[in-house]
């Protein structure tokens, strides 16, 4: 049986690894629970408010052609 | 005959009498327009921002949001073993399987990609994608488990992948056509470094079937409307050219008659059949065989190497933290680079970097071969994906690009699978990670020299005249 692979594209990663990555990262922002899933899920959602920030003054400030 | 023309709301409103003919006006460089006979011709001002941006952040989302959710299903294994007992190993048949079916089913999309563009692929796996992740919350069974995870999400990933949404790209830029295809990639790295510790904690303060459902959320609300709204095929179905260049009114006219002012490549081809004749993509693919070898082989297996070589695993998991980071790094700088050079050299030099970052992990003694192997590593990670891509774009063009990157990628995937199965077997013959490591990792020599060799200047049409040459 083939184990988990981290591969460029997508994958997973050995499960002890990210245990002690996270502990790691609990040590480091003694953060954890919500207060983290708040931080991290403001990061991500990031991502996608500055794309549709960015498409939403393309749209109706530059008139809509590149 | 006389053209028309007047002023209005501070731009210029062109009137035309002369059938197709085009007109350019004092300010050429910001306004192009065209005229069909009679009528009065809107002026089109051309945006500080190029569509094709637009499109990368869309193909930066995709990746952020699916590749990065299907790498969060490490946090599930645990949750998964203590709520049914199943044990890690035939959790790990899911993902394995994923694997494969991911690579296999590619280049079918690719091929698909190729006749009906990216929206009819890109959208539809999407939405596959983001209800099979959200239906993953309801897992009952391991079957279950795998039919979901390991095959539909596989397929779906597949048509939203980045072989796809490379090849599109590929058609809105061609001088940055690299630079553009690591920053998307990109995407799949921020989106693994956020959204696996996100899960974690999510699972942690709620509960795992509300991880996946967050993360099919995630797909459905963010990256599908993206992908609907914002996908367009190619710049000249807007009207513009790649990389936002301006058209000359010579160019405007030749392309009105002839379609196409670029020229072909020597290997230049709609059929992949035909690509397949030839010895550039079979060297490309050949090396991306290594690179999955020699990537996957580390992910699975550095930390239990850098435990018997006397280093802690949490040292191991920070260093492997890190050099995911540096990723980012090397994909997105190296990409700038090849952009203003060859590329071919570039690749080739990226395998040897690795293939000296494999020595000194294996010949330095404890920390330091791990330290060193992190830096220098971390750096070649990423960096052939958009190298390859972009070379191979260059080379056999764009009609068939879906179908030969979806190629080189299984090449890779095979690579992965069969190393990491490899890497395990021989620890467990050896008892020491050694020989697999040195065995895949001499393999980057033949990588590197089957990279250097590729005939870019004779191919590509980076330098075939008059597109623009990287020496230009």
């Amino acid at each position: 049986m083939l184990p988990i692979i981290k591969a460029h594209h997508e994958g997973a990663i050995d499960p002890d690894l990210l245990e002690a990555i996270m502990h790691q990262i609990d040590r480091m922002f003694g953060v954890d629970g919500w207060a983290a899933v708040a931080i991290l899920g403001g990061l991500i959602l990031l991502v996608p408010i500055s794309l549709l920030t960015v498409y939403v003054y393309y749209r109706y400030r530059l008139g809509g052609r590149g | 005959m006389m053209g028309r023309l007047s002023r209005r709301e501070g731009g210029v409103v062109f009137f035309a009498n002369c059938a197709r003919r085009v007109l350019i006006c004092a300010h050429s460089d910001e306004l192009l327009m065209t005229e069909s006979a009679g009528t009065p011709i809107r002026p089109v001002q051309r945006s500080p921002l190029f569509y094709g941006w637009l499109i990368v952040g869309v193909c930066l989302l995709i990746n952020f949001v699916s590749l990065g959710g299907r790498s969060s299903f490490t946090v599930f294994i645990l949750p998964l073993e203590k709520e049914f007992g199943w044990d890690r190993g035939a959790i790990s048949l899911a993902a394995s399987i994923g694997l494969l079916v991911n690579g296999f089913s590619q280049p079918f999309l690719g091929r698909v990609y190729d006749r009906y563009g990216a929206r009819k692929v890109v959208v539809p796996s999407l939405i596959v994608l983001g209800i099979s992740m959200a239906l993953l919350s309801q897992t009952f069974h391991l079957l279950y488990l795998i039919a979901m995870f390991g095959i539909v999400q596989s397929v779906a990933t597949s048509g939203s992948g980045d072989p796809i949404t490379g090849a599109m790209l590929a058609k809105w830029f061609r001088r940055h056509r690299a630079t553009v295809l690591g920053v998307s990639m990109a995407g799949a790295s921020i989106g693994g470094m956020l959204l696996v510790p996100f899960t974690q904690y999510l699972i942690s303060a709620a509960n795992w079937r509300t991880g996946w459902l967050v993360l099919g959320a995630l797909i459905l609300i963010f990256a599908l409307p993206a992908a609907f709204f914002i996908f367009r095929e190619s710049p000249e179905k807007m009207g513009l050219r790649p990389d936002g260049d301006a058209e000359s009114v010579r160019e405007v006219g030749r392309s009105r008659k002839t379609q196409s002012v670029q020229p072909k490549g020597p290997l230049e081809t709609e059929s992949w059949r035909r690509a397949l004749r030839s010895a550039p993509i079979w060297q490309m693919c050949g090396a991306y065989f290594v690179c999955g070898a020699t990537t996957a082989i580390m992910g699975t297996h550095f930390v239990p190497y850098a435990v018997d070589k006397g280093v802690t695993e949490s040292t191991a998991a920070v260093a492997f933290g890190i050099m995911n980071g540096l990723n980012i790094f090397g994909l997105v700088g190296i990409s700038l680079i090849s952009d203003k050079m060859g590329r071919k050299n570039l690749l080739g030099l990226v395998y040897v970097t690795r293939g000296l970052g494999y020595a000194a992990l294996l010949l330095l003694p404890g920390g330091w071969g791990i330290w060193t192997f992190v830096g220098i590593g971390g750096f070649s990670w990423w960096a052939t994906a958009p190298l390859t891509t972009s070379l191979t774009a260059d080379v056999y063009g764009l009609r068939a690009l879906g179908t030969m990157n979806s190629i080189a990628f299984l090449a890779h995937q095979i690579g992965s699978a069969a190393a990491v199965q490899f890497g395990g077997e021989m620890r467990d013959l050896t008892g020491s990670y050694f020989i697999p490591f040195a065995i895949v990792g001499l393999l980057l020599i033949p990588a590197a020299l089957s990279s250097f060799t590729i005939r870019e200047k004779r191919y590509s049409i980076r330098y075939q005249s008059p597109s623009p040459s990287p020496a230009s």
